[in-house]
């Protein structure tokens, strides 16, 4: 492992893991050595402007931080760890992915923490649970909290060592001046992808019947998620992708969404290895946190094209060598190189 | 799957059609069950008339190797498997037969004189 990739990896068990974790632990001492003072039974929920609507013991506060908080942390650091493993020969030694992971963990930790902190401390000492005040102000807070130590958390963390290319730009098919030539193949979504999005259908059709058996008004907003999800996990199923002397064509098989890129506004096409959770944090039409865009169905081989935009596009596909090797020789470099010779 | 053509070329555009997709399924770049593109896509990609693209595929669905159903379009057929399993010979032959010093024409000359 190089140098570089230590330190991130370094850097996210501290931001990511230790620090969050004291931060845990401490609130949850203070919130013990609390203890004491709380009415009993203590105030649990408020439901924005006026005092407490929600009552119950007041140990259920430092369960809460320590099981939900610290549960919280050691779940992404074990997303972290499964989607970093060392032996791996498929899997990055380090990614964006793992460092926003460790960014969001310190700011959950100290969310968590003072919004707890606070509905506890304005309860010291009252006699009866009801008097406690409103707590809106200190809520919104914790949100303020959650983003700013987020957005430090990032920038604690060095940046993201840059991955050797794993291969260079591709070499132009030969065409003879008279050749013309056309590639196509579908592309579908690997078993990870659609296990991870079957569950989360699962997980949101289920929230939505419940929600409904509780006749919650509620129930359409996860209702509506959940159509939304769904169009968009049946528009990432497969892609059809085609390289002819027009471009490069990746459509949906429902037709939406779509990428066209014309051969002109190709600048450079490599075969890259892609990792869909590393580099883009799941499978579909996914846009990475380095800036490229596109289809990211099933981890391995696919076909980037940089545009001369500047934007970059990428598609998980087999025989990405051929599209590529094809498509460079429809660029405008393949066609001045051609023509030169 | 890639095909390739070369308007240039004397040999019948639909042939050519037809033998790119043959070396597609020889070559494993495409099996049995899988979709081919609609002639009107392939045409199009290719600026050659949609007819000469269904004649390609009429001629490869007369080898068995390619089935025409209407609202499904063409896929490669069940019976285009054995092709598949010989590409491997094929290449082992046509590597023999470089080193030999003959080339891919003549070897495939031979191989029809042998097969009458």
């Amino acid at each position: 492992m190089t140098d570089p990739v230590r330190r991130s990896r370094t850097a996210f068990l501290w931001i990511g893991v230790i620090v969050p974790l004291a931060v845990l632990t401490v609130s949850t001492l203070v919130l013990l050595a609390w203890l004491p003072e709380l009415p009993d039974p203590a105030a649990t929920h408020w439901s924005g402007g006026g005092g407490p609507d929600g009552f119950g013991p007041a140990w259920t506060y430092p369960a809460i931080l320590a099981g939900v908080g610290g549960g919280l942390v050691v779940l992404l650091w074990l997303m972290v760890l499964v989607s970093h493993r060392r032996a791996s020969p498929t899997l990055p030694a380090w990614s964006a992915t793992g460092r926003l992971l460790g960014a969001m963990s310190l700011g959950i930790a100290g969310m968590l923490s003072s919004m707890i902190l606070v509905s506890v401390g304005v309860q010291r000492g009252l006699a009866d649970a009801a008097d406690a005040p409103d707590i809106t102000g200190w809520v919104l807070l914790g949100f303020v909290l959650l983003a700013a130590l987020t957005v430090l958390g990032w920038f604690l963390q060095p940046p993201v060592p840059p991955t050797a290319p794993q291969s260079e730009a591709v070499e132009p098919l030969p065409l003879a001046p008279g050749e013309r030539a056309m590639w196509a193949r579908t592309a579908t979504m690997g078993a990870a992808g659609q296990v991870v999005l079957a569950l989360a259908l699962v997980a949101l059709v289920a929230q939505t019947a419940v929600l409904l058996a509780q006749s919650a008004d509620s129930w359409w907003i996860t209702g509506l998620v959940t159509v939304l999800l769904a169009a968009f996990v049946a528009a990432g199923l497969a892609v059809r992708v085609r390289v002819d002397p027009a471009g490069l064509v990746v459509r949906s098989l429902l037709g939406w969404p779509r990428t066209t890129i014309p051969a002109a506004a190709v600048k450079a096409v490599r075969v890259v290895r892609i990792d869909p959770f590393g580099q883009f944090g799941g499978w579909g039409w996914r846009m990475g946190l380095d800036g490229r865009r596109g289809f990211v169905l099933r981890a391995g081989e696919g076909l980037e094209v940089a545009r001369t935009d500047g934007r970059v596009f990428v598609v998980t596909v087999d025989d990405a060598a051929t599209a590529a090797a094809l498509l460079a020789s429809y660029a405008p470099a393949g066609r001045a190189s051609e023509e030169s010779a | 799957m890639l095909i390739r053509i070369d308007v240039d070329s004397p040999r019948p555009l639909f042939e050519q059609v037809a033998a790119a997709i043959r070396a597609d399924i020889a070559a494993a770049r495409i099996a049995p069950g899988d979709r081919l593109p609609a002639a009107r896509e392939v045409a199009a990609a290719l600026d050659i008339n949609q007819h000469t693209v269904l004649h390609a595929y009429q001629q490869l669905r007369d080898e068995g190797l390619v089935d025409l159903r209407r609202g499904r379009g063409a896929t490669v057929a069940a019976s285009a498997a054995p092709l598949a399993e010989l590409s491997h010979d094929i290449r082992a032959l046509i590597a023999r037969a470089v080193d030999l010093g003959l080339s891919p024409a003549i070897l495939a000359a031979l191989v029809e004189e042998a097969a009458v």
